[in-house]
């Protein structure tokens, strides 16, 4: 099913450094190989230093912890060798006779729908294309939709974080912005102290009530804080503002920067998938490609609602790079899942396509929250030769989402031409 | 496969040619010269009786990735829909490339398109930063059709600014200006509004050239002194790409020519310069300063330009320059703009902009850039550039082509603009024509020149076989907007101005060599900014080859000899 590449193991002689996948923060993690040697071909990092640095972050702890049977041997590569996927002796047996009803469906759908998360370009890249060339349909159930009409009716002006940590000198967490980056703060003022800074100040606004009375009182800048502070930031977590809410964040935004610095940092999912489909065809998911051009889903509906995507294809693509990410509804004949390993249970799932997970098994960019930057996931550093950098990454068990993607599409596609 | 052009009439100033008719031999992606003894056999002819040739066109300056463009596209979807345009005889497998009406703003595959349909083969972004290196190459990989590259912003970055704040030793900061360059696979560096994207962090407004930074005690004259000494030492071919101070700015040329003198002989170029031409002379305080500034361009041999030429109609103006976009949101049309500080790099902004031609202000810019274009005589020094999409879209060159090549149509069109700013202006003195060996030179010779691309940009036998043929016209934007063919890298891609056959892009980069040891004395200042530094940056060529999809194409700095990987 999938190329089969020969794999040559390599000692590692020196520690590797990590960026952590799981969030914007890129944190840098280091990974001693001499403490953790590699055992039969598998670098085991169960008590190695990359985990006991993350157990410092739940969602580090939480994903490093279900991937502790993914961590794999790393591979030497030269500039002259593919980094097509590699798969490592992992029994596919089953999945052929999967892959080969999914190729049939995908041949023969008149409606495709791809769906689910996406978190890295490369996914991202593939998948408009797998929408385009099957005159389907591309949503993105993940994204912030608030986020995006805001930006579109009034702008913004933002900042990203580690500007933030040199920057300003308070922030203010709208939401529960801690729980999904645990460790933000921390991470801020580890800048702060390398670059001997006073601490940040920091508020938090947990609650809408809280939210009213800073409007209320904030619009005269009557909070001592909000008055004496120079430069601010408001973090804001995903999903905590309405899009009325937003507009009056931003609108005040703007009438601070009259006086003094102020930004929105939104830690909003889905910017990857916006910010690729956006260079790739000019238009931000959802988007119809059902008459080759492609075309914007939401202005089809009104003005003030989501676009559904419950409704039935023939065939759902469904991206679940994480193990926590969202299940595939139940909206077409056929769901094929490209990434995680899913239960079948109620969803009536037929093939499962397990995949690398992006920045830890396979090598990818993702696009912070702000939607203006991307980074390296997984990339991996020789610490003592500088030169080799990035020459060292590690072994791909599972094909990438993006290459399985465009297998899919490819040969279906095939198919369709064939008499 | 083998192609003979026969009786091209050809425009290739490195080899003499002007007009001359002779055959070209193509042999895989190269041009040839047939030896006496070996007859040419061609497995296709084309006779170009009727036409004339020249060598694929490179843009050296047009933002055709990195991130500004998508959120510039997310900003305002309404004025950038699709619509579709009919499409006969087409096989193109790549849906992404289906025809559709021009934009300011196209997405990328149709960047691609467009370009190569109007024989352009080679089109530089000239704003990457550090941390959006990835993604920025990622874009230029889904822009077919083209060779691509870009180059490193750097002059805002806390680092430098810290290494220069501490009176480093300049082989240090030669050392960091070389990694991030080979770090980022970049063709050259870009300094854009020194240190002034910075001081608007710290909440100033305004940062002129011997101003001294808020936070860093250190001068944007500084920083472009010591960037380009940087990039000489380091040997690469491009100079400092400088977006000078107080872009857009009533009297901006004092700063520009501040600018040059800061260079202190270093070889710069400054870039989008119309936009850095303005005096204040006049009732409404804004005049042109192109007199002062070809001057001053006379003066230093060691400076070139290029344009930005402004054209009318609704664009976006999208830039590093988060200072000068902040200031510009209150003309944005339609009213909304982002800014963004970006990760201790640099900025982001981006504001739609209408560029109105009965408006005083754009009628004069718009006449300041073609006073550039005709007053410096050299068109060696002095490149087209609309700064795409800031000056208005790359779809526009064959109507400025025209513009500098038919005086009467430059005349008909500066009566129709603002006639005050018509009066303002000396377009109306300037009778100078472009010839198409100036077309040839402006486009085509020096851009690769310039860029150190060896083997593009001319005719000659060893060179990469990209070339454009054109049909014989009187109206010179009809025959440049549609060549009768173009050839990239050997291939017929398109006929008729129809594109016909699809190619991969192939993205140039520098690899400068720098001691691995100067690097890791800098270590210090990576760990401030939390992101480790050039080395966490590093792109492989298989990265780019497998992962991000494109054909790598290294020079080695010093002879910038093309190595295909």
């Amino acid at each position: 099913m999938y190329p089969e590449t020969e794999c040559r193991f390599a000692s590692i002689e020196n520690p590797l450094e990590i960026h952590c996948p799981f969030c914007p923060l890129y944190c840098s993690l280091a990974w001693s190989a001499s403490e953790t040697p590699i055992t039969e071909g598998r670098l085991l990092n169960q008590g190695d230093r990359v985990f006991s640095e993350s157990s410092s972050c739940a969602l580090a702890a939480e994903r490093w912890g279900r991937y502790r049977r993914a961590a794999s041997a790393y591979s030497r590569r030269d500039s002259n060798r593919s980094i097509e996927p590699i798969l490592m002796g992992q029994s596919v047996v089953g999945d052929a006779l999967q892959w080969e009803e999914s190729l049939s469906r995908l041949s023969r759908a008149k409606r495709v729908i791809v769906d689910g998360l996406i978190v890295d370009v490369q996914t991202a890249r593939a998948a408009v294309r797998a929408a385009a060339s099957f005159r389907g349909r591309l949503y993105h159930s993940n994204s912030d939709h608030e986020w995006s009409e805001s930006l579109e009716r009034n702008g913004l002006i933002g900042s990203t974080i580690h500007d933030v940590a040199l920057h300003a000198d308070t922030i203010v967490m709208l939401g529960p912005v801690n729980d999904t980056w645990p460790r933000l703060e921390r991470r801020m003022a580890e800048i702060r102290e390398a670059n001997k800074l006073a601490p940040l100040g920091v508020r938090c606004i947990a609650t809408a009530g809280e939210l009213a009375t800073l409007w209320a009182n904030g619009r005269e800048l009557s909070h001592e804080w909000l008055n004496e502070a120079r430069s601010l930031a408001w973090f804001i977590a995903p999903g905590f503002l309405n899009r009325y809410q937003i507009g009056s964040l931003l609108d005040f935004n703007d009438r601070l920067n009259g006086t003094r610095r102020s930004r929105v940092v939104p830690m909003s999912q889905g910017t990857t998938l916006r910010t690729v489909a956006s260079w790739l065809t000019g238009l931000t998911p959802p988007l119809d490609f059902s008459r080759g051009l492609p075309q914007s889903l939401e202005y089809e509906h009104d003005d003030f609602g989501q676009p559904d995507p419950v409704e039935r294809a023939d065939v759902c693509i469904w991206l679940r790079p994480y193990p926590d990410s969202p299940l595939p509804p139940p909206v077409a004949e056929f769901t094929i899942v490209v990434g995680c390993e899913t239960p079948q249970v109620e969803q009536g799932i037929v093939a499962t396509f397990r995949t690398s997970v992006p920045g830890i098994e396979s090598s990818c960019l993702s696009y912070r929250g702000d939607g203006t930057v991307c980074v390296a996931l997984g990339q991996i550093q020789g610490s003592t030769d500088g030169r080799c950098v990035g020459r060292e990454v590690l072994a791909i068990d599972w094909p990438s989402a993006a290459y399985v993607l465009s297998r899919l599409t490819s040969e279906s596609l095939a198919r369709r031409l064939q008499p | 496969m083998k192609i003979r052009l026969r009786n091209a009439e050809v425009y290739d100033p490195p080899s003499g040619r002007d007009g001359q008719r002779c055959d070209l031999f193509i042999d895989g992606q190269n041009i040839v010269a047939p030896l006496p003894e070996r007859p040419f056999v061609a497995d296709a002819e084309f006779d170009l009786s009727g036409h004339f040739v020249m060598a694929g066109a490179i843009d050296l300056h047009t933002h055709i990735g990195g991130g500004k463009a998508a959120i510039a596209r997310m900003l305002m979807p309404e004025l950038l829909r699709p619509v579709s345009e009919p499409e006969r005889g087409s096989n193109l497998r790549d849906p992404l490339l289906l025809r559709r009406q021009d934009s300011f703003l196209p997405p990328a595959p149709y960047v691609g398109r467009r370009y190569i349909e109007m024989g352009y083969t080679a089109c530089f972004e000239p704003a990457m930063l550090p941390c959006n290196a990835r993604g920025t190459h990622a874009e230029l990989a889904d822009t077919p059709l083209i060779d691509a590259g870009a180059y490193v912003v750097l002059g805002n970055d806390h680092i430098l600014l810290s290494m220069l704040r501490d009176k480093v030793d300049q082989r240090l900061i030669n050392c960091y200006v070389a990694a991030t360059v080979h770090a980022t696979r970049a063709m050259g560096v870009k300094v854009v509004n020194a240190g002034g994207i910075s001081a608007f962090k710290f909440n100033q407004r305004h940062l002129d050239v011997d101003e001294v930074h808020p936070h860093y005690g250190i001068t944007p004259a500084q920083i472009i002194r010591s960037l380009a000494c940087a990039v000489d030492a380091i040997g690469l071919p491009q100079p400092l790409h400088v977006h000078a101070s107080n872009l857009g700015m009533a009297g901006n040329i004092e700063s520009t020519l501040k600018t040059i003198a800061a260079a202190a002989g270093h070889r710069i170029h400054l870039t989008h310069v119309q936009f850095h031409c303005y005096g204040k002379e006049g009732s409404r305080g804004f005049s042109s300063g192109s007199e002062q500034l070809v001057a001053a361009l006379q003066a230093n041999p060691n400076v070139t330009i290029d344009v930005g030429q402004v054209m009318f109609g609704q664009t976006v103006t999208i830039s590093a320059d988060a200072m000068h976009q902040y200031h510009a949101r209150r003309y944005a049309k339609p009213r909304k703009s982002v800014i963004v500080d970006i990760e201790c790099e640099a900025g982001c902004g981006v504001v739609p902009f209408k560029y109105e031609h009965r408006r005083y202000v754009h009628a004069l810019q718009w006449a300041i850039g073609l006073e550039l274009f005709l007053m410096l005589d050299n068109p060696e020094r002095v490149f087209l550039t609309t700064d795409h999409p800031n000056g208005g879209p790359f779809t526009t060159y064959p109507h400025i082509m025209r513009l500098l090549m038919d005086a009467s149509f430059r005349e008909t069109a500066l009566s129709e603009v603002d006639a005050e700013a018509a009066a303002a202006s000396q377009l109306s003195g300037l009778s100078r024509c472009y010839t198409l060996t100036d077309i040839a030179k402006m486009t085509r010779s020096a851009p690769a020149s310039f860029l150190g691309l060896t083997q593009q940009g001319h005719l000659q036998p060893g060179a990469i076989a990209d070339i454009t043929v054109y049909r014989h016209a009187s109206d010179w934007e009809a025959t440049f907007a549609r060549p009768t063919h173009v050839f990239r890298r050997g291939r017929l891609v398109v006929r008729d101005g129809q594109l016909i056959d699809q190619a991969p892009t192939v993205l140039h980069a520098l690899r400068p060599d720098y001691d691995p040891a100067d690097l890791q004395k800098l270590q210090r200042y990576f760990q401030q900014v939390g992101n480790g530094g050039p080395q966490m940056l590093q792109i492989s060529d298989d990265e780019l080859s497998s992962l991000i999809g494109a054909e790598p194409c290294n020079h080695s700095c010093g002879t910038a000899k093309e190595m295909l990987v």
